[in-house]
C-alpha cells in the first residue's frame, strides 16, 4: 500500500489538535459538560486519523528523520522548535492517539469538575506528543515537564487510595528523573563544539570521549530509567497507577512510562553509543530484576488495580531487557512491547477502572463470580490477560519472542532466567481471574451493570489493535527497522 | 482448490466462533447449528483433499507459507553465529498431518453433534459452541502449521481452548481450580518447548518442518546441543500430553462438560504432543538420549496412569487416567523407534476412546451422576445404546482382536519388545492393568442390581418413565455419535493391519506390518489375566464398592493420593515459589520503598525540621548569628588580601 509523502505539517497538527481543544475547552464554561467532552472527543480522533494517516505515509524504508519542521525560538540558544518522525517515534505517535482516543471515550462518565479533567487531559497528552515529536532537547525537557505536572493534578482531585501521597511521589520521582536529564543537556550544551540543544546537530558535531560516555549515558538512563519503572526506581509507579483515576491510569501506564525507554532509545543510546554498550550488561541485569522480581512481587498482590501496576513494572522490564541486548531484534522487541504493552495496560485499566466504579472496590477476596455478573467486562479484562500472560495471536507474544530471542542469544543466563516470568505471569493473572471472575457471584455486586455499547467501543478498539499486531507483525517491524538499524549503526 | 480447502478448515470454526459473539442475544439460539455447520464444513473439506491425496505416499502434498517475521542477531548463544532468518506461516501438508486433521475434524463433528444432545439444558450453551469451534480453529492450526514457531503458537491457543473449556462452568470453583491447573502446568512445559525453539532456530536458521531433518539437527548444533533441544521440546510435550509428572492436570480436566473432554482432553488435544513427536522426530531422533527419554517417560506415564485407574470410581477419572496410560504407550511407542505405530495407535484410541467418553457422557446426563456404582443401580446396562458403544469401547481399548485397539497396540508392544525387555514388560504390565480396569468398569456396570429407591438413578428412571422428552432430534444426535464412533473403533484398526497391507503404516513412511501369530495369542493371554482379575474381584459389585471405600493399606493409600505427585507440586509452589515471592513482596515494601523511598523523604523533612528549629523567632539569636557569619567573611576577606 502505498500513500503519498503528506504535503502539510503533519506533526505540528497533530501536536496542536489537543492543544487547539484544549483553548476550546478552557472557553466553554463549565456546566456545558457535552460540548467539552464532544470537543475533547473529536480532537482525539482527529489525531488517531491523522496519526494512522503519519504511519501509512512514512516512508519506512528510510532510516532518517522525515517530515522535519523547524521554527527557531531562541536562536542564541540553539533553542528550536523542530519535530521530526522516524521508525522509533511512528508508532509511540500511533500509540498515544490511540490510547487518547480510548482514555477520552473511557472517561465520558467523569461528573466531577469535568472541564478541568478533560482539559488537564489534553493538556497532559499534548505534552506526550511532544515528546515524542520533537528533536530539540530543550523542547524535550519542557514537553516532558509539560507531560508531568497534569498528571499530578489528575491523580490530586480525581484519584482514589491514598492519592496525595501516591501524587506526590509521582512527581518527586519524575522530577528527579528529569533533574538528572536536563543536568545531562545542560552539560551536553556547554561543551565547545555543541552550543546547541538540537539532536542532529549534537551528534554530527561533537564527539564524546569513552568516558564522558559512560557517565552521560548513565545519568541519562536513571533520569529516563525512572520514568520506565526500572528497579529499583519502581516503586512509584504502581502508586500512582492504583491511585489515579480511570483514564489518566491508562495513559500514565500506557504512553508516560513509554516516554522513559524511548528517551533511552532517543536520546542515550542515540547520542552514546559506546557508554549504552558498557552499561548494556548493568541494565540487562536490572532488566531481568524488573522482569521476574515484579512479577514475583504481583503474586502477591490484593489490590486488583496493583497487580496490573507491578505486571507493568514486569513487562516494562521486557523493554529495558531489549534495549540492554543492542541487537536490532532487541531494539524492535522492545519497541514492539512498548507498543503492545502501551494498548493492553491501557485495556486493563479501561476494564479495573469500570469495575471499581461498579462495584466501589477492587480487592481480589470481595469480588468474585463477576463473569455471570457482567460477562462483557470480564471478557475484555481477560484478553488483556491473555495478552499480559503473552498468548500468541497477541501483540506481547511477538514483543517478548523478539526480546527473548535476542536476550537469550546475548545474555544465556538472563535471558533463560526471565523465561521464568512466563510462567509466573500465567500463574498471578490466571489466579485473579479465578478469584475476580470465576467462581460463585458475589451477591454484594449483583446489581453492577454491565458496559453497554457506547463503552464497548474503546475497549473493542484496543483488542482490535492487540490482535490485529500479534497476527501482522511484521507491519509493525517494518516501520521501526530501518530506524533500530541505522541507531545500532548495523 | 487445495489450498482453498484448507482455508476453509482452518477459518471455518473461526467464522464460527467470532460469529456467535456477534450475533444479537435472542439470535444465539443457532449457535449450536452454525457450531455443527462450521465443523461439518471443515470435516468434508478435509475428506475431500485427503481423498484427493491419500496413498501418495512420500511427497507433501502442498506446502504454502508467507513471511510472518524476522530476526536478526548478531553472533548468538549458544553456537556464536550471527543468525537472520524470516519466520514463516503457512501449511505445510504431508500425510502426517493430513491423517491428523482429517481425525480432528471428523471426530470434532461428531462432538459438536453429540453436544446438540448433551448441552441444549444449558444456558451457556452459545458460548459452549463458541469456545469448541475456537478449539477446533486452533488445533487445525496446530496440526496444519508449517513450522515449530507456529506449531507453538496454536498450541498455546488449544490450551486457551482446553482452559476455557475446563472451566466452562466456572461458578464452580474445582472447575476454575482446574483451568488453572492445566494452564499453568501446561505452561511449565512449555517454557522448555519455547527455550527449545529459541535453540534450534539459532542453530539451524529456519523453523519449517521440512528442515528440520535429523541429519541437519545433528549437523548444525551437534550431539550435545541436538539432545539438549530435543529434550527441551519434549518438556513441552509432556505438558501437553500429560507425561509424568505433568500428567496431574488430565484427570481434573474432567470438570469440563464431557463432550469436551471427549473431544480435547482424549481425542485430539492432548494427542498433540504425540503427534509433536512424530511431526518433529527428526528433532528427537538426532540423539538416542532423547529417545530413550521418551521411551522411559511413556512407560512410567503408562504404568502410573493405568494403575491409578484401577482404583477410580468416577467414570471419567478411570477413563481419563486411561487417556494418561494411552499416551505413555504411544510416547512409548515413539521412543521406542517406532513413530508410525504411535502415530497409528493415535488415531484408533482417539476414535475408541472419545467413543468411550461420549458413552460416559450419555450415561451421565441421564443418571446425573458420574459413579459408576450410581450408573450401574441406576440401570445403565439397560440402556442399550451407550451399553453397546461401552461395551465396543473398552474392548477394542484392552486390544481384543480384531477390533482396532488390537492392531495399534500389538505394533507397540511389538516395537517395545524389539527394544528391550525392561520397555516390553513396562508395556504388557500396562496392557494386564488396562484390561483389568476395562473389564472392572464393565462388570459393575453389567452386574450391578438395580435398586429402585437409589438417589439419582430413581430419579432418573421416573424421568424416563413419565416420558422423558427424548424427541427425534435428540436421540439421534445421542445415538448417531455414539454408533459412528463405535463402528470405526471396530474398523480403524484394518488401516493398519497386515492383511490389509496395513496402508496407513506405509502411507506414514515406515513398513507394512507382519502378522505374528505369538503375539496375537500374548495379546489374548493378556486380556484373559486382566479379566479374569476383573471378574473375581468384581463380580459382585456392592462386595467391591465396599471393599474399595473401606481398604486402608500403604497401596490403598498411595493410589487414593495419586503418588502424591499433586502434593509435591503443591508444595513446591506454596513452600519456595510463593515463599520467594512473599520475601520479594515484603523486600518491595520495607526496603526498597520503606528504607529508600520513604526513607529519603523522612531524612528530608528531617533536615527540614532542623532549620526549622533555626527560626526560633529570638532576636538575640538572630543577632548573634549574623554577627558570626560578619565575623567569619571578614576573616576570610582580611585573610584572602593578607596572601
Amino acid at each position: 500500500m502505498s500513500v503519498p509523502p503528506i504535503e502539510f505539517p503533519i506533526l505540528s497538527t497533530i501536536l496542536l489538535c489537543p492543544v487547539i481543544a484544549l483553548l476550546a475547552v478552557l472557553l466553554t464554561p463549565g456546566r456545558y459538560t457535552t460540548a467539552i467532552k464532544l470537543v475533547s472527543l473529536v480532537a482525539s480522533a482527529a489525531t488517531l486519523v491523522l496519526s494512522i494517516w503519519l504511519c501509512l505515509a512514512f516512508n519506512a524504508k528510510d532510516p532518517s528523520f522525515q517530515y522535519i519542521e523547524r521554527l527557531d525560538w531562541v536562536r542564541s540558544y540553539g533553542i528550536q522548535y523542530a519535530n521530526a518522525v522516524d521508525g522509533l517515534n511512528v508508532a509511540m505517535i500511533l500509540l498515544t492517539a490511540i490510547v487518547i482516543f480510548c482514555g477520552i471515550l473511557v472517561s465520558w462518565g467523569v461528573t466531577y469538575r469535568t472541564k478541568d479533567f478533560f482539559a488537564n487531559m489534553l493538556f497532559l497528552v499534548a505534552g506526550v506528543f511532544g515528546v515524542f515529536m520533537t528533536t530539540n532537547l530543550f523542547f524535550f525537557f519542557l514537553f516532558y515537564e509539560v507531560a508531568v505536572i497534569p498528571m499530578y493534578l489528575l491523580i490530586v482531585i480525581w484519584g482514589s487510595t491514598n492519592k496525595q501521597y501516591a501524587a506526590m511521589k509521582l512527581t518527586l520521582y519524575l522530577l528527579l528523573g528529569s533533574a538528572l536529564m536536563f543536568a545531562g543537556f545542560l552539560y551536553i550544551y556547554s561543551l565547545p563544539d555543541a552550543r546547541t540543544f538540537d539532536l542532529l546537530a549534537i551528534k554530527q558535531q561533537v564527539t564524546f570521549s569513552p568516558m564522558v560516555q559512560n557517565i552521560l549515558y548513565i545519568s541519562l538512563f536513571v533520569g529516563f530509567g525512572v520514568l520506565a519503572a526500572c528497579f529499583p526506581f519502581h516503586v512509584w509507579s504502581p502508586d500512582g497507577h492504583v491511585a489515579a483515576p480511570t483514564a489518566a491510569s491508562m495513559l500514565h501506564a500506557g504512553v508516560l512510562m513509554k516516554l522513559g525507554a524511548f528517551g533511552i532509545l532517543r536520546i542515550g543510546v542515540y547520542l552514546f553509543p559506546d557508554g549504552a554498550r558498557f552499561w548494556a550488561p548493568t541494565i540487562a541485569v536490572l532488566a531481568l530484576c524488573n522482569i521476574v522480581y515484579g512479577a514475583m512481587v504481583a503474586t502477591q498482590q490484593r489490590d486488583l488495580k496493583y497487580i496490573i501496576g507491578y505486571s507493568s513494572v514486569s513487562h516494562m522490564g521486557i523493554v529495558l531487557l531489549g534495549i540492554a541486548t543492542m541487537t536490532v531484534s532487541g531494539f524492535n522487541g522492545a519497541l514492539f512491547q512498548m507498543f503492545s504493552h502501551g494498548i493492553m495496560t491501557a485495556l486493563f485499566f479501561a476494564c479495573v477502572g469500570f469495575i471499581y466504579d461498579g462495584c466501589h472496590t477492587r480487592m481480589l477476596d470481595e469480588l468474585g463470580g463477576l463473569s455471570k455478573t457482567a460477562p462483557r467486562i470480564s471478557a475484555f479484562f481477560i484478553i488483556a490477560g491473555l495478552c499480559g500472560l503473552g498468548l500468541p495471536g497477541m501483540g506481547s507474544f511477538v514483543a517478548e519472542l523478539l526480546v527473548t530471542v535476542a536476550a537469550i542469544g546475548t545474555y544465556p543466563v538472563i535471558g533463560i532466567t526471565s523465561l521464568l516470568a512466563l510462567l509466573v505471569t500465567a500463574y498471578y493473572v490466571l489466579s485473579a481471574v479465578q478469584k475476580v471472575f470465576y467462581g460463585p457471584e458475589n451477591h454484594h455486586h449483583k446489581d453492577f451493570k454491565d458496559i453497554n455499547g457506547f463503552q464497548f467501543i474503546p475497549r473493542a478498539v484496543l483488542v482490535g489493535c492487540l490482535i490485529f499486531f500479534g497476527v501482522f507483525p511484521q507491519i509493525f517491524l517494518d516501520w521501526v527497522n530501518a530506524s533500530t538499524r541505522a541507531l545500532l549503526g548495523a | 482448490m487445495d489450498l482453498t480447502l484448507l482455508w476453509t478448515i482452518q477459518l471455518a470454526p473461526l467464522a464460527v466462533f467470532a460469529l456467535i459473539f456477534i450475533l444479537p442475544k435472542n439470535a444465539r439460539g443457532i449457535a449450536p447449528l452454525l457450531g455443527l455447520t462450521g465443523s461439518a464444513a471443515a470435516a468434508v473439506s478435509a475428506l475431500c483433499f485427503l481423498l484427493a491425496h491419500a496413498g501418495k505416499a512420500g511427497q507433501p502434498a502442498l506446502h504454502y507459507s508467507v513471511d510472518w517475521l524476522t530476526i536478526d542477531l548478531p553472533a548468538a548463544w549458544p553456537l556464536g553465529k550471527a543468525v537472520s532468518g524470516t519466520l514463516k506461516a503457512g501449511f505445510l501438508l504431508d500425510p502426517l498431518n493430513l491423517l491428523m486433521i482429517t481425525l480432528v475434524t471428523v471426530i470434532s463433528f461428531f462432538v459438536q453433534l453429540f453436544s446438540f444432545y448433551y448441552m441444549r439444558e444449558d444456558e451457556s450453551r452459545p458460548r459452549y459452541f463458541a469456545y469448541l469451534s475456537f478449539f477446533s480453529f486452533a488445533m487445525t492450526g496446530l496440526v496444519l502449521a508449517s513450522n515449530l514457531l507456529q506449531t507453538f503458537m496454536f498450541w498455546e491457543l488449544v490450551g486457551l481452548a482446553s482452559y476455557l473449556l475446563i472451566g466452562f462452568w466456572y461458578t464452580k470453583p474445582s472447575a476454575a481450580q482446574a483451568a488453572r491447573k492445566a494452564f499453568v502446568l501446561n505452561r511449565l512445559g512449555d517454557l522448555g518447548f519455547y527455550l527449545g525453539i529459541v535453540i534450534l532456530f539459532v542453530g539451524l536458521g529456519t523453523l519449517d518442518f521440512t528442515g528440520l531433518g535429523k541429519d541437519a539437527v545433528l549437523s548444525a548444533l551437534g550431539p550435545t546441543l541436538a539432545m539438549a533441544a530435543g529434550l527441551l521440546v519434549l518438556t513441552g510435550v509432556m505438558g501437553k500430553s500429560a507425561q509424568f509428572p505433568l500428567h496431574i492436570w488430565l484427570p481434573d480436566a474432567m470438570e469440563g462438560p464431557t463432550p469436551v473432554s471427549a473431544l480435547i482432553h482424549s481425542a485430539t488435544m492432548v494427542a498433540a504432543g504425540v503427534f509433536l513427536l512424530v511431526r518433529a522426530y527428526g528433532v528427537f531422533s538426532a540423539s538416542e538420549v532423547t529417545l530413550e527419554v521418551i521411551l522411559l517417560l511413556g512407560c512410567v506415564t503408562g504404568l502410573i496412569g493405568a494403575l491409578l485407574a484401577t482404583r477410580q470410581r468416577d467414570i471419567k477419572k478411570i477413563l481419563a487416567y486411561s487417556t494418561v496410560s494411552q499416551l505413555g504407550l504411544m510416547a512409548a511407542g515413539v521412543g521406542a523407534h517406532a513413530p508410525q505405530a504411535a502415530m497409528f495407535h493415535l488415531t484408533t484410541h482417539a476414535f475408541f476412546k472419545s467413543c468411550l467418553f461420549l458413552t460416559s457422557g450419555a450415561f451421565i446426563h441421564r443418571f446425573h451422576s458420574n459413579d459408576i456404582w450410581t450408573i450401574a443401580r441406576g440401570g445403565g446396562r439397560k440402556d442399550l445404546v451407550p451399553m453397546l458403544t461401552l461395551t465396543v469401547g473398552l474392548l477394542s481399548l484392552c486390544g481384543l482382536p480384531p477390533l482396532s485397539g488390537f492392531f495399534s497396540k500389538d505394533l507397540i508392544l511389538e516395537a517395545a519388545k524389539h527394544h528391550g525387555l525392561a520397555a516390553f514388560a513396562a508395556c504388557v504390565a500396562v496392557s494386564v492393568l488396562t484390561a483389568y480396569y476395562s473389564f472392572r468398569l464393565l462388570f459393575i456396570v453389567l452386574f450391578a442390581r438395580p435398586t429402585a429407591g437409589h438417589g439419582h438413578g430413581h430419579h432418573a428412571h421416573g424421568h424416563d418413565a413419565g416420558g422423558h422428552h427424548e424427541d427425534l432430534l435428540g436421540g439421534l444426535s445421542r445415538a448417531l455419535p455414539l454408533l459412528l464412533l463405535a463402528a470405526l473403533s471396530i474398523y480403524a484398526g484394518f488401516l493398519g493391519s497386515p492383511m490389509t497391507h496395513s496402508p496407513i503404516l506405509v502411507w506414514l513412511g515406515g513398513h507394512e506390518a507382519h502378522f505374528d501369530p505369538a503375539m496375537a495369542v500374548k495379546t489374548l493371554v493378556i486380556i484373559a489375566v486382566g479379566c479374569a482379575i476383573a471378574f473375581a474381584l468384581h463380580r459382585d459389585p456392592d462386595a467391591s464398592e465396599k471393599k474399595l471405600e473401606s481398604s486402608k493399606g500403604p497401596w490403598a493409600m498411595l493410589v487414593d493420593r495419586r503418588f502424591f505427585i499433586d502434593d509435591a507440586f503443591v508444595w513446591v509452589t506454596k513452600q519456595v515459589g510463593l515463599r520467594i515471592a512473599s520475601f520479594f513482596d515484603l523486600m518491595d515494601r520495607w526496603l526498597v520503598n520503606g528504607v529508600l523511598v520513604n526513607g529519603t523523604s523522612y531524612r528530608i523533612a528531617d533536615l527540614g525540621r532542623l532549620a526549622v528549629r533555626l527560626q526560633s523567632g529570638s532576636l538575640q539569636g538572630y543577632l548573634a548569628c549574623g554577627l558570626a557569619v560578619l565575623a567569619v567573611t571578614l576573616l576570610w576577606l582580611t585573610g584572602g588580601s593578607s596572601r
